[in-house]
């Protein structure tokens, strides 16, 4: 690389340097020079020809190992000509270096001195000489040829020899897998999340359904019958098509200039002024009305907020001025919006102008359109700012008063710009009473407005609007044949307070403010005026302290509870009439049986006064010490059959002893009970369940049968030695342990444990594949499928299947997206 | 490219669920996340499983507020007063014009009646005993058949819906249509003196004098199972609703649960000292709760789930009483002369005394004894059979409210009963699908409780394992949550046991075949006495890579130093 760039420094300004002598010996200027630096400088070598023989020869004998190429070093070194070389550069170091190049170059070139004028004129090349040559097809053949030769480089000048073809092939084959992996993974985001979905319905794809559009059928459009190809014929005869339409559009508008293009907008602009001229008006009154509002509001805000924010305002003004700045700097940046800018000036001058161009033409006016706009709007900011610099001094009524004018002017321009156009859609009736209702409620909203602003006026300041009309009860208002009634607006009245005359000026809110701040004290002082009272009132303390104390029903019979005691006044009295009567038969009944002397006595289910100490009463403790003997005590109730209430007047009973806090009847009660149980028990019953599952235990439990038939492997008969069983006679059968069983410990019952043979066929005896625990699978399975235990959509989502095909339809695979 | 795949994306849209069952709202948050499964297939599979049982369960609960009907309870105003105050009168004079039409007398002539009501609460079959058998539609008061049949009559059954019923008669049940023409005589049910209809399996099932408990398929006509009880003769008989499990009260005082696979009871409870008298399933719960009262007036509630005792017991006065639940849970029990209603918060929960529960509601009857009774389905109606007839009383809140037209409509007509008919007959469950566990189909087995004596270590190998175990044996289980059965604590145990260190050669012996590392696979046949520099190689490059993993570990556990490098590192062969 340092060499070329020498070399070039060198063939530069060969005038003036020198080339070291030292120098000249490293470098070969074959080896130095490629074949295109040859062809760039190749007019320092007046004799390409020879150079490429010798190119020709040292690759012929190539050697790319660096040895042989320094064996070949060293035979050029001791060649006769390079040492005639080294005398001539010895004898000539003085000489230029040009000169010196032509010596060691021109061998069969003239090395006179005329040589030299070669250089000036363009270097002769081999296609120079060949140039006679050029008809003959030999020849382009050969070039053909040697193309390659020639466009490589030296080393690789002969073809390599190809690789073994096994080794190709394998090569082939990984390019063609990497081509084909590349091509392959570009489905495989597609693959995957087909693989991953929840559900499938094919066709995959789906078609483009939606409507096919009106412009999409007149462009498929074609002719099919007599009819429509004789109309389609008179459409074009009379270039009425719609491409011919769009044709003579583009010649019409083609020799518009910029000028005609800005009147034809205008004209359109009017036409849809006109259409739209009352909406606008509307709009404007509200903005003039919002504008008046925020004005007034504003006032209001700085009197009622001080001087505080000033600073923060400032900032943030600059801030926005900056931004504005920035934007408009960036407007202006386009260019576009003149018509003295290089490209406008341009599109001025053409005559005829394509699609494109009138486009942007009419792009252009719309931007210096609005540019004017928003400069003129800037101003009028400014005026507005001004204004409001001014209205720092001024009142609201200034405001008022503004607003006023602006929409008296709005009015006046009304009127000047009134009839327009004589014979255009506009001058037909119903337009014109459909206009001039949206006029008149467009005056109307003015009107309100007007009202408004004065209304509020009307307690601060009567003058300020003595135009206003107020007009009382409902309006009646005859348009287009049609009578409208409109409520009539009311004059806002306010009551009268004496803080709003002290504020003439304040506005609305601050003298809400006022108003409302002796009301809410009112109301915040009541209460507390009201709560003494409320706490000295006795119903309402009695009744809170004796508030029904609830207690669990389930207590019943347990213990009296005094809260209840107190409160049965009712019940008390309807059972004292017929209190003593009961009371008397009830002693006549009472039977009484000394238990201690019965309890000896123990054979089960004889009497019925027998009581077995296996029953025997757990709340013993209970009972007291009066009872010495327990006391069965047989209720009328009970021993009358025949009573129709017996269930209500049991439970009556229970309150009343509840009440009276018996305790010991309660017991008795029970121990009658367990009589009468025992008086209907079976026999044995306990003994025989207890034997029933002794027995099935032992029939399930595990167990070893000695299957050793005896003389069988052994001797018998007297006196012969008893041996052990051996092992391996002896038959093990499997059986389910005792303390497994379902109902161990559990004395009153037995669960088989035997296997249910027939409903195992319903039962998985194998976890299924993918779950990996049984808690898995019985959650799996845990769900409801059918229809009976979910809605309409869970049984739906619940049974649609992963893959859903609509029968008849072929399914395509699927397309990539172009 | 990425382009290209994104607009493809868009092209193949047809991968995501329809628009209809596209869920509105993100799943609930408590569902299960399934992060410590590391098999992403399986992880996705189990995550879609549990948000669209959460949606579906969301969806039910949503639906539930289309039950706009509610059931009226009386409730007391202040302490003083008791509902069971309230007599029928009252409750009449209160109620709606076309509810109180509820509250009637039938005054019959023959003995003792009993009554049963189709299942969609309009038809009524009463039968006397001495031989008088009617059935009505009692809402509109048409009667449907009326037969006097001359004999002792012991019970009355609809088949699967008015049209057919089956009666208990002397010495054989016989099947009557809606008209009462006899069509068949089951000569196989001897002396019966209960009848049961299962409706979802179409089983007519009776128990005699002789004890046998039969089960008749009504479909097809054939016994399907004949269970000897071994108990004498029965006159209890009731069936659970939730897992049609029939539950049979004997003499003796026990109580037996039977199914028509198994030839004895899959249950047995001594629930009395003396004979059972009443029995009845709570339908509400599920059947977890039955009730079962002995002749010694005796009236016990039990836990059907563990049967490890009674929930409540109390005593009645007057004898057995005869029990029957209502559709929402209120028990009626008549006894004596009078019929009391317990209703249900206090009547399901423990309570250690022998007290009875609040009652709700008493109705005394003059005429006894009562033999049986019935609540009406989704009426606030309760039917007692006495010995002068029937009484029909309304009990305020007992009945459910919001009927299932598809499963029984009280308004249903011709066209419905015979679709209903025909899509019952499609829907007919197998009988040998009756266990107590009515979820058990599809279930996982339970592992078996068979254990040998002495040698319990069976050596099953590997490949003959079941896949839990194989799974277990590979560490593949998921073991973080159990199903909370007292039998998973076992298979928890078998893999503790299972997990104790396994030599290599066991260990090679289960790999799971077809699976392995392709070098191991190498490494393993290579002969060890043929010394092949390859794989000589292979081998000291797995011992290298194993002890840099050692090296590591070690590193990590804090008992070797990380060697420092040195300057002499340079000089280090690679």
């Amino acid at each position: 690389m340092s060499e070329d760039l020498r070399v070039r420094l060198i063939g530069e300004n060969e005038d003036d340097e020198r080339m070291d002598s030292g120098d000249d010996e490293e470098i070969e200027s074959d080896d130095a020079f490629d074949e295109s630096d040859e062809e760039k400088y190749g007019f320092y070598f007046p004799s390409n020809d020879h150079d490429e023989e010798e190119d020709a020869l040292s690759t012929s004998e190539d050697a790319p190992e660096a040895l042989e190429e320094l064996q070949d070093f060293i035979s050029t070194l001791d060649s006769a000509d390079d040492k005639k070389r080294k005398s001539n550069d010895v004898s000539t170091q003085s000489a230029s270096k040009k000169r010196r190049l032509m010596q060691e170059r021109t061998e069969a070139g003239d090395e006179g001195e005329f040589g030299v004028s070669v250089r000036g004129s363009t270097a002769l090349k081999l296609d120079d000489l060949l140039a006679p040559l050029a008809s003959s097809s030999a020849l382009t053949t050969l070039k053909k040829s040697i193309k390659v030769l020639t466009s490589t480089s030296n080393k690789t000048k002969t073809l390599s020899a190809p690789l073994p073809q096994r080794a190709q092939e394998r090569l082939d084959r990984e390019a063609a897998y990497e081509q084909t992996k590349e091509e392959v993974d570009k489905w495989s985001a597609t693959m995957k999340r087909i693989k991953q979905a929840e559900h499938l319905s094919f066709p995959l794809q789906a078609q483009s359904e939606g409507r096919v559009s009106n412009l999409e059928l007149a462009a498929k459009f074609k002719p099919s019958n007599e009819l429509e190809s004789a109309v389609d014929n008179l459409l074009k005869s009379a270039q009425l098509r719609d491409q011919d339409i769009a044709g003579t559009e583009a010649l019409k508008m083609a020799h518009l200039s910029v000028e005609e293009v800005a009147a034809r907008r205008a004209e359109l602009r009017m036409m849809r002024e006109l259409a739209f001229r009352v909406d606008k008006k509307a709009k404007r009154i509200a903005k003039i009305k919002s504008k008046a509002y925020r004005r007034i509001r504003k006032k209001q805000r700085e009197r009622l907020g001080g001087e505080e924010g000033d600073a923060d305002v400032d900032v943030e003004d600059a801030e926005a001025r900056l931004k504005a700045e920035v934007e408009r700097a960036r407007e202006r940046a386009t260019l576009r919006h003149k018509t003295t800018g290089k490209w406008a000036k341009a599109m001025q001058g053409r005559e005829e102008l394509d699609v494109d161009q009138r486009q942007a033409i009419g792009e252009m006016l719309e931007r210096g359109e609005k540019l004017r706009r928003r400069i003129q709007g800037e101003m009028s900011g400014d005026e507005s700012e001004e204004n409001e610099s001014d209205d720092e001094e001024q009142d609201v009524e200034t405001i008022k008063q503004g607003a006023f004018e602006e929409l008296a002017m709005l009015n006046a321009s009304d009127v000047l710009s009134a009839d327009i156009g004589s014979k255009s859609v506009f001058n037909m009736k119903f337009m014109r009473d459909a206009a001039e209702r949206q006029i008149r409620e467009a005056d109307a909203a003015a009107d309100d407005f007007l009202n408004e602003m004065g209304g509020v006026e009307s307690e601060s300041d009567d003058d300020a609007c003595g135009d206003r009309t107020v007009t009382e009860g409902p309006s009646v208002q005859r348009v287009g044949g049609r009578v409208v009634y409109h409520p009539g607006t009311i004059p806002y009245t306010k009551p009268v307070d004496s803080h709003a005359s002290e504020t003439s000026s304040v506005t609305l809110q601050s003298a809400d403010l006022v108003q409302d701040s002796p009301k809410s004290l009112n109301s915040i002082s009541s209460p507390i005026i009201s709560s003494p009272t409320q706490e000295s009132n006795p119903w309402l303390v009695t009744s809170s302290s004796s508030g029904p104390s609830r207690k669990r029903s389930e207590v019943l019979v347990q213990k009296g509870s005094d809260a209840l005691a107190k409160s049965t006044n009712k019940l008390k009295k309807r059972i004292a009439k017929g209190g003593e009567e009961k009371e008397r038969i009830q002693d006549d009944a009472v039977l009484e049986i000394d238990a201690d002397n019965v309890l000896t006595a123990l054979e089960p289910a004889s009497t019925p006064a027998v009581i077995n100490t296996k029953h025997k009463l757990k709340g013993k403790g209970k009972e007291k010490p009066k009872n010495d003997s327990v006391a069965v005590q047989i209720s009328p109730a009970d021993a009358d059959d025949s009573d129709e209430h017996s269930e209500v007047d049991e439970q009556e009973r229970t309150l009343e002893r509840k009440r009276k806090g018996g305790k010991g009847k309660g017991v008795t009660a029970f121990k009658q009970r367990e009589l009468v149980t025992l008086a209907f028990a079976g026999d044995n019953v306990v003994q025989a369940f207890e034997d029933l599952k002794q027995s099935e235990i032992e029939a399930d439990a595990p167990r070893e049968v000695d299957t050793t038939l005896p003389g069988w492997g052994s001797w018998g008969g007297t006196g012969t030695k008893k041996f052990p069983p051996r092992p391996n006679l002896i038959k093990k059968i499997a059986g389910v342990e005792p303390s497994s069983r379902a109902d161990y410990k559990k004395a009153h019952v037995i669960i088989s444990e035997k296997r249910d043979k027939k409903a195992a066929k319903y039962l998985v005896k194998e976890l299924p594949y993918p779950y990996t625990s049984h808690a898995q699978y019985a959650r799996s399975m845990d769900i409801p499928v059918g229809a009976e235990w979910n809605t309409r959509v869970g049984f739906q989502r619940g049974t649609l299947p992963r893959v859903v095909k609509k029968m008849g339809t072929v399914i395509e695979p699927l397309v990539k997206a172009s | 490219m990425a382009s290209s795949v994104d607009s493809l994306f868009v092209k193949a849209q047809n991968t995501t669920l329809p628009k209809s069952l596209r869920p509105t709202s993100p799943p609930p948050d408590n569902v299960p996340k399934h992060k410590h499964v590391k098999d992403l297939k399986l992880r996705t599979k189990l995550n879609r499983q549990a948000a669209h049982a959460a949606r579906s369960k969301a969806l039910v609960e949503d639906a539930e507020l289309l039950l706009t009907n509610e059931a009226g309870k009386m409730q007391v105003e202040t302490e003083l007063e008791r509902t069971w105050r309230i007599g029928q009168d009252d409750i009449v004079q209160s109620a709606s014009q076309e509810a109180a039409k509820g509250r009637r007398e039938l005054k019959l002539d023959g003995g003792p009646y009993r009554s049963r009501y189709s299942r969609n609460g309009r038809h009524l079959a009463i039968v006397g005993n001495m031989g008088h058998v009617a059935t009505f539609d009692w809402q509109t008061g048409t009667m449907h058949a009326e037969l006097q049949l001359q004999e002792t009559c012991r019970d009355i059954t609809f088949l699967q819906d008015q049209s057919f019923f089956a009666v208990a008669q002397k010495k054989y049940v016989f099947i009557y249509d809606r008209d009462g023409v006899e069509l068949h005589r089951l000569k196989a049910h001897i002396e019966p003196t209960r009848l049961e209809f299962l409706p979802y399996h179409w089983l007519l099932a009776s128990v005699g004098n002789n004890g046998f408990l039969k089960y008749q398929d009504t479909s097809t006509g054939h016994i399907v199972a004949e269970h000897r009880t071994k108990l004498g003769a029965c006159h209890t008989l009731a069936q659970n609703k939730h897992n049609a499990v029939l539950h049979l009260g004997h003499s003796n005082g026990v109580v037996t649960l039977w199914t028509p696979n198994i030839p004895h009871p899959a249950v047995q409870i001594l629930a009395h000292y003396g004979p059972v008298v009443g029995l009845s399933v709570d339908p509400s719960s599920g059947g977890r709760y039955m009730a079962t009262s002995g002749q010694d007036g005796v009236v016990k509630v039990w836990d059907c789930r563990n049967w490890k005792g009674t929930v409540r017991e109390w005593t009645t006065r007057g004898g057995g009483a005869e029990l029957e639940w209502s559709a929402r849970g209120a028990l009626s029990v008549a006894v004596g002369g009078s019929v009391n209603v317990y209703t249900k918060p206090s009547i399901q929960t423990p309570h250690a005394p022998k007290a009875p529960p609040p009652l709700y509601l008493t109705h005394p009857i003059p005429h006894r004894p009562l033999t049986s009774v019935r609540f009406c389905p989704f009426q606030d109606i309760l039917t007692i059979g006495h010995n002068a007839g029937l009484s029909s009383i309304l009990v305020p809140g007992v009945g459910e409210p919001n009927f299932d037209s598809m499963e029984a409509d009280p308004f249903e007509n011709k066209k419905a009963r015979r679709e209903r008919e025909v899509k019952g007959l499609l829907d007919k469950i197998q009988p040998d699908m009756i266990t107590l566990d009515p979820d058990f189909v599809g279930a996982l087995a339970p592992p078996t409780k068979l254990t040998t004596a002495v040698n319990d270590t069976h050596d099953i190998p590997f490949a003959r394992l079941p896949r839990l175990e194989r799974l277990r044996v590979q560490g593949k289980a998921d073991e973080t949550e159990l199903v909370d059965d007292d039998d998973e604590d076992i298979a928890d145990g078998d893999a503790d046991k299972n997990a104790k260190p396994q030599s290599r050669m066991e260990k090679e012996k289960r790999k799971m075949r077809g699976k392995g590392k392709s070098v191991k696979r190498y490494l393993r046949k290579q002969r060890k006495n043929v010394i092949d520099p390859t794989a000589v190689a292979i081998r000291a490059k797995l011992e290298k890579q194993r002890e840099e993993k050692r090296v590591a570990k070690a590193i990590e556990n804090g008992s070797m130093e990380a060697r420092k490098p040195s300057a002499l590192d340079r000089f280090r062969r690679p």
